[in-house]
């Protein structure tokens, strides 16, 4: 067989194959981030097919996740009616395309409520991030995963108008929030956040907390503490309202802080690692809340390194790692790339583990320290 | 008058009431220029009488305004630099200006009424002893001690919140500050400027208090210039 290379969506090669048969895996899919052993084409998936201890799923299309009508395969459902147009009625696995006819023609407009443009963070030497570019828009809700140290948080602050990046641009509803100007506060206005510090007021009781937040959001008096009433409620902190928040445990704290987040009921909500470290019962309401709001029309960007909760929660995702973006798109379509048209090989023996990984390289050590060896982190 | 900056100033005093030591914090820190005005006011005689009184009216009430505020600057700016509280209001449709503003008028509102105490107990001492200050001392005192002489820990206290604001590690901060303090008091001790008061027979004369207040001034705008360059991300990063 001849040496072949296989690129990623984002043009990284994701697994070499030498000529002598031997498998590489990619530099970028470092296994302790993202374990994907891809398989992009048949004769890889022959080759694996061979070893016993490789699971390969399905490596067919399925049903687009946009539109059920269409039955697109994991490279042409990209963006969904501009890629059907441009590829001229006719999905790359040679299969027409019954389009719904309301559909045809149209053209959606979504305004772009968040930009990033070629972003470039440094602290000091180290560079945090490196010519990100996104766009987000209305009604997303978008995850923006990425294990610890890959740039999240410093993103999640460009967003907030908190830092300042070292070159590019940031843009939210057309503006950059960073100035302490006019035009800044009033995009400002628009955006509810939880960071990663929850800067609540130990002090103060949850309903003062939030009635505070509320006034400087511009909404005094009976109408703040109302609200606060309100959110505190859909929170299910009701009966710690009138609670000192040095009472609280961390999951309520965090529930106390999405709460705050909503007190002037904001367009854009910006959640850096909102369900991190808390307990189910609080990881359930959060996770309830925030679909809640998706379905409210609000836009939703929030930051995780837990897989599984952006797929419980997103319609888009992007990926991060070491300050780099690796995929950016709809969730049904990183799924596809990652998932459906390029298999994830499922490890299921620790010991046939261990022989699989001599022959892909570079994760040995995370092998030999999982417990299941689940590679496949994309599921339906 | 922006108008985030009222609920800032309110959520800052109601912060410390709840706390339930704030009481406590005041009176511990009165007591010792209380023992202060009542050893001075035993020890002296005479002539020196009135300028000790003129003294210690003027130094007394604001060196306890400026230690009842310690704790009120370490713990609104240092500690909350420090747990990043200020990365979440900054979030908010606020600036970092009306959020400081906001600090340090709460902080002179819960700091000031500690001068009003001292200098009620300075009037009882000095009435006990036979003197009444009312009387004695002369407007220009008054003004110094009431309105200009408590600005000093302001401005000091301003300085401090932009320096803990500004740098990276805001305790060792807090702590050059007091020993910057400590040296300038004694070299104004030991500068011999106290004896030239003694002197000349009155500390506060009306061209002193005008002056007084032009360095205040000054001093004040030096505050606010620094502040409104503060760039937040070096309380953010």
């Amino acid at each position: 067989m001849n040496a072949k290379d296989l690129q990623c969506g984002v043009g990284n090669t994701v697994i070499s194959i030498t000529p002598t048969g031997d498998i590489k895996l990619c530099p970028m899919a470092d296994p302790n981030d993202f374990p994907i052993a891809n398989i992009f084409n048949d004769d890889l998936y022959k080759i694996l097919s061979k070893y016993p201890i490789l699971r390969i799923k399905d490596p067919k299309p399925e049903l687009c996740g946009d539109c059920e009508h269409v039955n697109f395969c994991g490279n042409c459902v990209v963006r969904g009616l501009k890629k059907y147009h441009e590829m001229g009625n006719k999905c790359s696995w040679g299969k027409n395309i019954n389009l719904p006819s309301v559909l045809e023609g149209q053209e959606i407009v979504v305004e772009v409520v968040l930009t990033l443009e070629n972003i470039h963070k440094f602290y000091g030497d180290f560079e945090a991030l490196k010519g990100i570019s996104f766009e987000i828009k209305e009604g997303q809700i978008f995850g923006y995963l990425g294990p610890n140290g890959s740039g999240k948080t410093t993103t999640i602050k460009l967003l907030l108008g908190l830092i300042r990046p070292s070159s590019g641009n940031v843009y939210i509803l057309g503006e950059d929030p960073y100035p302490d100007n006019i035009e800044a506060k009033n995009v400002r206005q628009h955006i509810g956040s939880m960071l990663e510090f929850n800067s609540l007021y130990e002090n103060l009781t949850g309903l003062e907390n939030i009635a505070f937040w509320a006034n400087l959001y511009g909404i005094n008096g009976q109408t703040a503490l109302k609200k606060a009433k309100n959110v505190i409620e859909m929170v299910k902190l009701s009966e710690w309202g009138n609670t000192s928040v040095s009472k609280y445990s961390y999951g309520m704290n965090k529930r106390l802080v999405l709460a705050r987040a909503l007190v002037s009921d904001p367009d854009i909500l910006i959640l850096d690692e909102p369900t991190a470290g808390v307990d189910p019962e609080s990881r359930y309401i959060i996770r309830n809340m925030m679909k809640k709001l998706a379905k409210q029309g609000k836009t939703i960007f929030f930051s995780s390194h837990d897989l599984e909760e952006v797929q419980k929660v997103c319609t888009h995702v992007a990926l991060l790692k070491k300050g780099k973006l690796i995929s950016e798109g709809v969730l049904n379509e990183i799924i596809t790339e990652f998932g459906n048209s390029r298999t994830f090989v499922l490890l299921e023996s620790p010991t046939d583990a261990r022989y699989v990984a001599k022959k892909i390289q570079n994760i040995t050590y995370d092998l030999k320290n999982r417990r299941t060896f689940d590679l496949i982190l994309f599921r339906r | 008058m922006d108008p985030q900056l009222k609920p800032i100033v309110l959520k800052e005093i109601k912060e410390v009431f709840k706390r339930n030591d704030y009481l406590f914090n005041t009176i511990i820190n009165i007591i010792p220029f209380l023992a202060l005005a009542v050893i001075t006011v035993m020890a002296t005689t005479g002539s020196a009488q009135k300028l000790i009184m003129e003294f210690s009216f003027i130094a007394i009430p604001s060196l306890a305004m400026l230690l009842v505020s310690f704790p009120f600057i370490r713990e609104k700016f240092s500690d909350e630099k420090l747990v990043r509280k200020f990365e979440g209001i900054l979030t908010t449709p606020t600036s970092l200006k009306t959020v400081w503003a906001g600090k340090m008028v709460s902080i002179f509102l819960l700091s000031y009424p500690s001068v009003i105490i001292v200098n009620i107990i300075l009037l009882v001492i000095w009435n006990i002893s036979g003197l009444n200050p009312i009387y004695i001392l002369p407007l220009p005192i008054w003004i110094m001690a009431l309105i200009i002489a408590p600005l000093i820990p302001m401005i000091y206290n301003g300085f401090s919140s932009w320096s803990i604001l500004r740098f990276t590690h805001p305790k060792l901060i807090e702590i050059l500050l007091y020993f910057t303090v400590a040296i300038g008091v004694l070299t104004y001790i030991t500068s011999g400027s106290i004896t030239k008061h003694v002197t000349s027979g009155q500390i506060v004369t009306w061209p002193i208090l005008i002056y007084s207040l032009i360095g205040i001034i000054i001093s004040a705008s030096l505050v606010l210039l620094l502040i409104k360059k503060l760039d937040k991300e070096k309380i953010t990063i």
